[in-house]
């Protein structure tokens, strides 16, 4: 798999991210080198996919990454503490609030 | 040209949960801002969600009032987009894999009788937070109370055929949902709302029109009326040759217009992808079926109820079936020995009026039995039991028959005493007593009237004519 300059460019577009040209040939390298990588995995045997949970190979099973099903929890207020107030990280608070440049054309979604 | 309206709607309820959807802070609403927000819900590094047992029962419980299947094995998937009300950068939903698909809603439409709307899916999303334009001069303020609060996103069928159905839709999938006990569905408190696509077709077309997304619809009858604007302004674009595009149009409800948000632009791609820290929501067929049977009665079926077991007209049964807890009361009159037709005129009537007022009952059900049993028993009269229900809104503890005497509203009856209110207005009215004698029969109302005012309404009307008939014959 072979990763082009639209391809960079149509992602940063998606994560909305300003990208300059004198940075898109080194771009291209690292998202093909990781893209690479992961293709590795094509290599892998069928057997080796199969749930790692189970002990036993099964090709016809997915590979589920973790628990093959979601844990619930009790409807019961415990939040977890912040260590530190949201004042102190956050880059701009006021009056209990979080602040953000504010967008032309912002709605709630 | 007749144009004919497709709509589908996009329904957001927030589920009855104490906690959030994935940790374990609170959902109550209208406290300060950032006051119930944790590593989870405000997306720092490393906080892992956990899925609310009670928003995934509630979900599958609306799920099944719909009609819906209930999967067995559903997933979790991230919505990516960055927005400022999204700390994550993703919402958590699901997409591919929803809880439940396939139901229906069956619903009166105003224009085509009794017809159902399908629903296409039910999945569990956690809400974003909320975000204020004007508090802050160039900034935009943002409250992360509401970002992982737990919603049942319900789509419909693009089974719609009119504004006016979409109301009726609306108000039927409400009703349901607050019966199942899956949401408040409080539009004032944001725990219900709608976004509307529309398009519009030729008679006799199958294939859709290119359709537009109408938000921001805090009503019903809002709903409606953007709705009505979006068809006009499509029908208007259509037969001048104009070319309709599809975007996301924002109601001002000011204004009743409906203005552009934004292009619905391609590269709206929300990169849906599994949830990596979810693994797939099991459910076990058996906890499905027992979720099932677990479903109370629904507003259908509780119409029928009424109507057969209390003998009442189906338009009250209607009525009284719109809110479950007008219901509720009404059934608590009738338990308490108020014959049915005579509770449902008072529940639809005074009774109605306060709860639209206030959504509560400012007079018990037990003492609205006692008041309605006051007219019954002649006691009192229609019209001085409204006086005394209003006296009782203002101050629930008293008793009925108290506050009729404090009043001096219970009827008198005593012979004497209507026969001198009597005798004191023929008195006064020498010339229409004449024109009776001459034959005017229909001056009897006015005599009854005039003694109703003397006595302060207090005279009992039934007791009030014979009187008069009698003094009126003697020459």
């Amino acid at each position: 798999m072979s990763i082009g300059r639209d391809d960079v460019l149509h992602v940063a577009r998606l994560a909305e991210l300003a990208v300059r040209d004198e940075d898109l040939p080194r771009l291209v390298d690292q998202l093909n080198r990781i893209v690479d990588y992961v293709a590795q995995l094509d290599r892998l045997p069928a057997e080796a996919a199969a749930d790692p949970q189970a002990g036993e190979s099964d090709p016809d099973d997915p590979f589920l990454p973790g628990p093959a099903q979601v844990t619930l929890r009790d409807d019961v207020p415990g939040p977890v503490p912040l260590a530190r107030p949201p004042a102190e990280f956050a880059p701009e608070f006021a009056e209990g609030f979080f602040l953000v440049p504010r967008h032309g054309a912002m709605e709630d979604l | 040209m007749a144009w004919e309206t497709v709509i589908g709607l996009e329904v957001h309820v927030q589920l009855r949960t104490r906690t959030k959807m994935f940790c374990g802070c609170r959902t109550t609403f209208g406290d300060p801002p950032n006051t119930h927000v944790c590593p989870t819900c405000l997306g720092l590094p490393g906080a892992l969600p956990l899925p609310n047992a009670e928003a995934v029962r509630l979900a599958a419980r609306g799920a099944l009032a719909l009609g819906c299947t209930v999967h067995e094995i559903s997933v979790f998937a991230r919505k990516n987009y960055f927005y400022p009300d999204l700390p994550k950068g993703y919402q958590i939903s699901q997409f591919d894999q929803p809880l439940a698909t396939r139901g229906r809603v069956a619903f009166e439409s105003p224009e085509r009788g009794r017809i159902e709307a399908g629903i296409t899916r039910l999945h569990l999303e956690e809400d974003a937070g909320k975000l204020l334009h004007d508090r802050f001069p160039g900034k935009t303020a943002v409250d992360l109370n509401r970002a992982g609060t737990p919603l049942a996103e319900i789509v419909s069928e693009p089974d719609i055929r009119s504004p006016a159905e979409a109301r009726a839709y609306l108000t039927t999938l409400r009703q349901v949902l607050v019966y199942a006990g899956v949401s408040d569905c409080s539009m004032e408190q944001g725990s219900l709302r709608v976004d509307a696509n529309i398009s519009i077709r030729p008679p006799g077309e199958t294939a859709l029109g290119t359709k537009t997304e109408v938000k921001n619809l805090n009503s019903f009858a809002n709903v409606e009326r953007a709705l009505e604007a979006e068809r006009t302004r499509q029908i208007g674009l259509a037969e001048t040759g104009g070319r309709i595009a599809q975007v996301t149009l924002l109601f001002d409800a000011g204004a009743g217009e409906v203005r552009e948000l934004r292009s619905k632009e391609e590269s709206h791609d929300y990169r849906y992808f599994p949830d990596p820290d979810l693994p797939p929501l099991v459910l076990a067929p058996g906890w499905i079926a027992e979720q099932q049977a677990a479903l109370p009665e629904l507003p259908e079926a509780r119409r029928a109820r009424l109507e057969a077991d209390y003998g009442i007209p189906a338009y009250d049964a209607l009525v009284l079936t719109g809110e479950m807890d007008l219901a509720n009361y009404f059934e608590s009159v009738v338990a308490a020995g108020v014959e049915a037709k005579m509770a449902a005129n008072w529940v639809m009537g005074d009774v109605m009026s306060s709860f639209n007022e206030t959504g509560g009952f400012p007079v018990g059900a037990p003492r609205l039995a006692a008041l309605v049993t006051l007219v019954r028993d002649g006691v009192v009269s229609h019209q001085a039991a409204r006086r005394i229900y209003a006296e009782l809104a203002q101050h629930p503890d008293q008793d009925p028959r108290a506050a009729a005497d404090r009043l001096g509203l219970v009827q008198v009856r005593d012979q004497g005493a209507l026969s001198a209110w009597v005798d004191e207005v023929l008195t006064a009215h020498p010339g229409e007593v004449a024109r009776y004698r001459s034959g005017e029969a229909k001056l009897m109302g006015f005599f009854v009237g005039q003694v109703m005012k003397r006595s302060q309404g207090k005279a009992d009307p039934k007791g009030v004519q014979p009187v008069l008939h009698e003094r009126l014959s003697r020459r």
